[in-house]
This record gives C-alpha cells, sequence and structure tokens, in this order.
C-alpha cells in the first residue's frame, strides 16, 4: 500500500509538472515576470515621445534667468530629468521661437519673464506660459512653482532683505519628534509602511498559487470521477490512500511553482543589476527621485535592514511560511471533498466560487489592513482559518499581531485541517462513488453521521 | 471460492441490497442479473470492499474482502473506466502498479494481451484516439493484466462487434478453464446463458430467483412447444392452460402453463395436416427473466 501510495503521489505530480502546459506557461511566466521587473528598460529601449527633449526657453526682460535656472536646477532636477526638459536662455527672437514650435510642433516650451512698468512686492514681472499643446500638469506646477521662487526672491531683494536674513527666516522648523510608547524606536516610523509594501508583495504569488491550487486538485478527482476511472483507482487503494496523494501532490506543485516564480523574480532583478547598475534605478524612477539618489535609496535600504521591523519580519518568516503551507493545506483538503460531490466539471466550477471569493476577501482584507489599522473586524479575521494564511502575515509586519498571535492562528489552522481529514474523508469516501446530484446533500449529512 | 452471506446495504433509509447470498466456486461463471438499479453496482462495490455493508460478510477464499485482497480482484466497468489522455501503455502502468505489478511486468503482460486481440499497434495512442470497440478491448485487457483470481464483467459486450463478441468469449472461456471466478453481468440474456452456471436475479435489492441455470430451467413450471405445420390457431389457443400461440415465420410457438398441458396440445395437434416438428423446450432465460421481473414489478 505504501508503494503504491508513492506511486500515485509521483503520478499526480507528474501530471502537473511533467506536461507540456507546465513547462509551456512557466516559460511564458518567466518572461511575464523578467519583463514587469524591467518594464521601465523595456519601455525605454523601444523609445517614443515621452523621450523627446523639451527645451524650456526662458525670455528674460528683468535679469532673472540665471536665478530661475538656479532654482529649476537646484530643487526641480528630478522633474527636468523625468521629462528629459533643459532650461536654456531664449538665443532667438521670440516670434522665431514660436514658429519653430509650429512648424515642427514641438513639447518645447517659452516662459516669457516680462518686465512690469511700476514692480510692486506683489506683482514683480509678468509671465506667459507659452506651449503648442496641454503642457503635463506635474511639469507645469513645477515650472509655475520655480518662476514663484524668482518672484519671492525679487520681492525680498526689493524689500531688502539680505539673503543671508532670507536664509534664516527660510530656515525649516526644527521637530522633535515624541513617541510615548517605549517599544518603537522613532526612526522607524515610516519602516512599518516598507514593512507592509513588501508582504502585500508577498501575498499576491501566495494569492496566485492558491488559485492554482485549488484548479489542479478539483479538475484532477474530477476527471477521475468523470471517467469512472475513480471506481478502478478506489478498488486498488483506499479513498484515504487516494485522497492523501492528491493533497501531497497538489501541495507539491504549490510549493514547486511558488519557487519558480520567486526563482523568475530574481532572475528579472539579475538582469536588472546588470542592465541598469542596481535594483534601485527603477524604484528612483518609479519615485521621481534623481540617479543621483541611489545612495539614498541605499541609505532607505540598509536602514530598513537594520530596523526592527525587518528583524522582526525575519523573525516572523517561518511562522508565515507555516501558516501558508498549513493554509495550502486547507484549502486543497476543502476543494478536494468539494470536488469529491460534483458531478461534472460545470458543477465544480460552480462549487469553488464561493471558496474563490473567500479567498479574495483575506486578500482585500489584507489590503484594506495599512488603512484600517486597529481595526478589531481584520484583527480577528486574521484567526480565521482560509483567512489567515494572507491576512495574519500582514498583520504582523503592521504590528497589529504578535508571534503569539502567528502561533494562534497556526494551531487554528492545525485544527481545520484535522477536522476537515476527519469529517471531510467521511464525505469523500461517498462523493467520489456518486455520480447523482440528487438528494446530495442529504447523502453529505449522512455521510457525516456514519 | 467467493462467499456472500446475507449482504444488505442500506443508503440512508432506501435499502439497495437486501439480505442476498450466493457463492461461486473456482472455474465458474456466475451471473448477476436485474433491471437498472436493482442492486447490481452497489453488490460489485460491496464485492470489491468499496462500499460497507450494513450486514452479511463477504469472503474471497474464506478472507473477508478488504484492501489486502483487493489485489486480487479485477473489474470491468459498464461504462468506461478509462484516463482518456494517457496512452494505452501509461494506462495500462497506471492501473497494473496499483494492482501490484511492477512496470516491466505490466509491459511483458500488455504485450502479450495486445497480441492476443490483435491491437499491437495501439500501445502507444492516446486512448482517446481509440474507437469505442478498442477502448472495451483496452479495458479488458486491463482487467486481466494482475491475473485476477475474482473478475467481474459488467457489460462486457458493450460496443463490441460479433467477431470481437467471439475474441472475447474465447478469452472468459479460457479464464473460466483456468480456474478465474467470473461474476458476470449483462442485460442480453443470450450471453448469459451461453457463460453461467448459476445466477441471481435482483429486483429492488432482492433476490427473486438463485441458482443454477440448469435447475432454474427445469423448475421453471411454464414450457414452450415448438410446431411446424398448418394448426387451428383458435383451436389451440382455446386449450386449458395454454398461455399464448405466436407465429414466427413458419414455426409456431405455443406457451403452456405446465408440461401436463403438452398432452392435451399434441392431441389437438393431431388432428392437423402437415405437422413437420413438435419439440417441447424449457423456457430461455429472457422469459424467466421477464416473467420474474415483471411478476415483483407488479408485486
Amino acid at each position: 500500500m505504501k508503494n503504491k501510495f508513492k506511486f500515485l503521489t509521483k503520478e499526480s505530480i507528474k501530471k502537473k509538472i511533467g506536461t507540456k502546459s507546465f513547462k509551456i506557461v512557466n516559460i511564458v511566466l518567466c518572461i511575464i515576470i523578467v519583463g514587469i521587473v524591467n518594464l521601465d528598460s523595456i519601455v525605454r529601449f523601444f523609445g517614443g515621445d515621452f523621450n523627446e527633449p523639451v527645451n524650456i526657453y526662458v525670455v528674460d526682460e528683468i535679469g532673472v534667468y540665471d536665478t530661475f535656472k538656479a532654482v529649476m536646477n537646484n530643487s526641480y532636477l528630478d522633474i527636468l530629468q523625468n521629462y528629459n526638459a533643459t532650461v536654456k536662455k531664449a538665443d532667438k527672437d521670440i516670434e522665431e521661437i514660436k514658429n519653430g514650435i509650429i512648424d515642427e510642433e514641438t513639447d518645447d516650451i517659452i516662459i516669457h519673464i516680462k518686465k512690469v512698468e511700476e514692480p510692486t512686492l506683489e506683482r514683480v514681472f509678468d509671465v506667459d506660459f507659452i506651449s503648442y499643446e496641454y503642457v503635463d500638469a506635474v511639469l507645469y506646477t513645477n515650472i509655475v512653482n520655480g518662476l514663484n521662487a524668482v518672484k519671492e526672491n525679487e520681492a525680498l531683494s526689493m524689500a531688502n532683505i539680505s539673503q543671508e536674513l532670507l536664509s534664516k527666516i527660510g530656515k525649516s522648523v526644527e521637530i522633535n519628534r515624541v513617541m510615548l510608547s517605549d517599544d518603537i524606536k522613532e526612526d522607524e516610523e515610516f519602516m512599518e509602511l516598507i514593512g507592509s509594501l513588501i508582504t502585500i508583495a508577498f501575498i499576491v504569488p501566495v494569492f496566485i498559487l492558491v488559485n492554482l491550487l485549488v484548479q489542479m486538485i478539483g479538475a484532477e478527482i474530477n476527471e477521475e470521477k468523470s471517467t469512472k476511472s475513480m471506481e478502478i483507482i478506489i478498488s486498488s487503494v483506499s479513498p484515504e490512500v487516494h485522497f492523501t496523494s492528491k493533497l501531497i501532490s497538489a501541495n507539491v506543485f504549490a510549493v514547486v511553482q511558488g519557487a519558480l516564480l520567486m526563482l523568475y523574480s530574481l532572475i528579472g532583478a539579475g538582469i536588472r543589476a546588470l542592465t541598469t547598475g542596481g535594483i534601485s534605478s527603477g524604484i528612483n524612477q518609479a519615485i521621481g527621485t534623481s540617479e543621483g539618489s541611489i545612495d539614498q535609496i541605499s541609505m532607505y535600504y540598509n536602514m530598513f535592514l537594520e530596523s526592527e521591523i525587518a528583524h522582526k519580519i525575519l523573525v516572523g518568516i517561518p511562522f508565515f511560511i507555516i501558516i501558508i503551507l498549513l493554509s495550502f493545506l486547507a484549502y486543497s483538503l476543502f476543494i478536494g471533498i468539494l470536488a469529491s460531490i460534483t458531478t461534472s466539471m460545470e458543477d465544480y466550477q460552480q462549487i469553488q466560487t464561493p471558496v474563490m471569493i473567500f479567498l479574495m476577501l483575506g486578500y482585500f482584507l489584507a489590503i484594506y489592513s495599512s488603512v484600517f489599522q486597529g481595526a478589531s473586524f481584520i484583527k480577528f479575521m486574521a484567526f480565521v482559518p482560509f483567512i489567515s494564511g494572507i491576512l495574519a502575515p500582514v498583520m504582523y509586519t503592521m504590528g497589529e499581531l504578535t508571534i503569539v498571535g502567528l502561533i494562534i492562528a497556526i494551531g487554528l489552522l492545525i485544527v481545520t485541517c484535522a477536522l476537515l481529514y476527519k469529517y471531510g474523508m467521511k464525505v469523500y469516501k461517498v462523493g467520489i462513488l456518486n455520480y447523482s446530484s440528487s438528494n446530495l446533500w442529504k447523502k453529505i449529512f449522512e455521510a457525516l453521521k456514519s | 471460492m467467493l462467499k456472500v452471506e446475507h449482504v444488505t446495504k442500506y443508503y440512508g433509509d432506501f435499502r439497495a441490497v437486501n439480505d442476498i447470498s450466493f457463492e461461486i466456486k473456482e472455474g465458474e461463471i456466475f451471473g448477476l442479473l436485474g433491471v437498472n438499479g436493482a442492486g447490481k453496482t452497489t453488490t460489485f462495490r460491496m464485492i470489491m470492499g468499496l462500499l460497507d455493508k450494513n450486514g452479511g460478510k463477504i469472503t474471497l477464499d474464506g478472507k473477508e474482502i478488504d484492501y489486502s485482497q483487493t489485489d486480487k480482484i479485477g473489474f470491468l466497468t459498464e461504462e468506461r473506466s478509462l484516463l482518456l489522455t494517457k496512452t494505452v501503455l501509461e494506462q495500462a502502468i497506471y492501473y497494473g502498479v496499483l494492482k501490484g505489478l511492477t512496470r516491466e511486468e505490466v509491459e511483458t503482460r500488455l504485450d502479450e494481451y495486445l497480441k492476443e486481440f490483435n491491437i499491437e499497434e495501439y500501445k502507444d495512442k492516446k486512448i482517446k484516439e481509440l474507437s469505442k470497440g478498442n477502448q472495451q478491448k483496452i479495458q479488458f485487457i486491463l482487467a486481466l493484466l494482475h491475473k485476477p483470481k475474482l473478475l467481474i464483467l459488467d457489460e462486457p459486450f458493450s460496443g463490441l462487434d460479433p467477431i470481437n463478441v467471439e475474441m472475447f468469449k474465447k478469452v472468459i472461456l479460457r479464464l473460466k478453464s483456468e480456474n478465474t471466478i467470473i461474476i458476470f453481468s449483462s442485460h442480453m440474456m443470450e450471453h448469459i446463458e451461453y457463460f453461467c452456471d448459476s445466477l441471481v436475479i435482483l429486483v429492488n435489492g432482492s433476490a427473486v430467483l438463485e441458482g443454477k441455470l440448469s435447475k432454474i430451467k427445469k423448475d421453471y413450471r411454464k414450457k414452450n412447444i415448438k410446431v411446424i405445420g398448418d394448426i387451428d390457431v383458435d383451436t389451440i389457443s382455446k386449450i386449458k392452460g395454454v398461455v399464448s400461440v405466436d407465429k414466427k415465420r413458419e414455426e409456431y410457438t405455443i406457451k403452456i402453463e405446465d408440461e401436463s398441458v403438452t398432452k392435451n396440445v399434441f392431441k389437438a395437434l393431431s388432428k392437423c395436416d402437415n405437422i413437420t416438428k413438435f419439440v417441447v423446450e424449457e423456457p430461455t432465460l429472457n422469459e424467466i427473466f421477464i416473467d420474474k421481473v415483471g411478476e415483483s414489478y407488479e408485486k
């Protein structure tokens, strides 16, 4: 019987992993994941309008060009780089520049700083902001901010306020951040956010894997049942052996697929490191910081690694893995039992819908948990089996759950799996040999009573 | 020997099998008959240990059937029970290993059977690519691969042409001569008559007729008289104890209530001209089946 169990499990794994479709799907997944990790490089490689340089021509009637350029290059360099924009002093007549823009339909901008007859502190100069079409709102706002800074500067000069005094006035307020809890450190305030972002990125593959698991185990049991080969199999091995082999093979598949997804991500990151000189370059572009701020990203990265939250996540990882594996098992047990009572693939598709909705509930609660921090309902749901696999790790990372909480969630999952196996087996034994949907619930209750 | 003793099975309040008993010796073919829903499949499943009984005992060679015994049982299901996406060899390995064979044993035996059934070229073909008849052959081969001591055949000739039916018959008779215990179920009564030494007819889970086929026929009171000649149908029909008179081509079949009526029929026929045939025959199993099952239905 032991050999038969091994054989059944191996065959079932082979059926999932040794197929052409598995190989093709994984090649496609690898390409997609590597592509997503390197999406910005791919977009840049193919080029397009976004990459066209934008010239910001300054027609200056009052001699503030240098100040404006300095403000833009010092304070808004990231924006200028993102839009591939350069501030230039107009070396031609304004009409000539306008005609050039019209003829070539470029995204170039003319900033015409005009002298006013009687300047006041409110009105130092006027500006015409000229472009061929709409200008991106971010670029527009930042140029206007730059012009406002120049105007403030000029107005302060007019009011006889020296640069020294101005820098004193402009000095930031010193904030002494005080937190009353002894358990937290002030410099880690935003690390929790980073931690929860990492965990949310972690739950997406879990969500995908549970989805795959549900499809795999259900389809296999349903196929054996609908082709009546179940009769022959069950006449050779007990339903317990049969079901256990399906559970193990489906879970092995989920773990292998999960490991492959991680491998593809690592390949993507490796390619990124080779082509762009660092994993963080994409982050820079995403958050709008300059290449020069890689050091800043590295600093955050190192801060994160050295932070309490990273330590907390590291401590939590073994528990996360146990919770996720137990959740896989709970889902496969539940869906296997459901698949055994269905009589066709259509039936199975319908019956799995509530399970998928339950899974989605866990997913969305995990997403909303950062918005509703401290919500008792979400905290309670983190212990509910089937949901805890996704929600508990996120709640733990956000500090809403302790290690004890994770252990309780694990305990509840173990109890759930044991009960599902004990009572589900009774239903499974009856279900796999049942080909009629009439009196189905009656048959299930009778099986449970037996 | 397979012994089924007072076996009963309930599904909730519904009694699917009611106190049935029979025994089958080595080298014997046993017919398990009944209309759809009579309890045949439940009985098969209990024999194979797939279902728990509510009462009674089923033993093979004196041992209660459980998963330590099931490798001795071969089962050919009424419907196809093959995984369509597997090749014939893969399917054979799948079922063969589950019945305790090694892969090598499976392949050797599969080659032998494929040769016997003239389908060697299908070894690496997918099941779904085969015709219905060839799928049935494969299914039959898979039931035999592990040389079972007890073979259950549920409608084995389904989807077969007459030539293949003869091929199957030959193999079944060979298995009988090799002392295999065979349970045979079919709605084709001529096949049951051809193969079975004993039988049981189930109606609503209960046995309405059981025993040796020869004895069942002998004990059955109604007989048939086959006559060829110019007979007066009206006169014969009016004889007390004559149930019916039917004509098929030249031959008349006079159904009588029991053998004592033969004398009166013979007397009446002696007055008719050109009588070239007068034979008293036992009824066919089909007639007995319809009679018994119909009777029980009416009850």
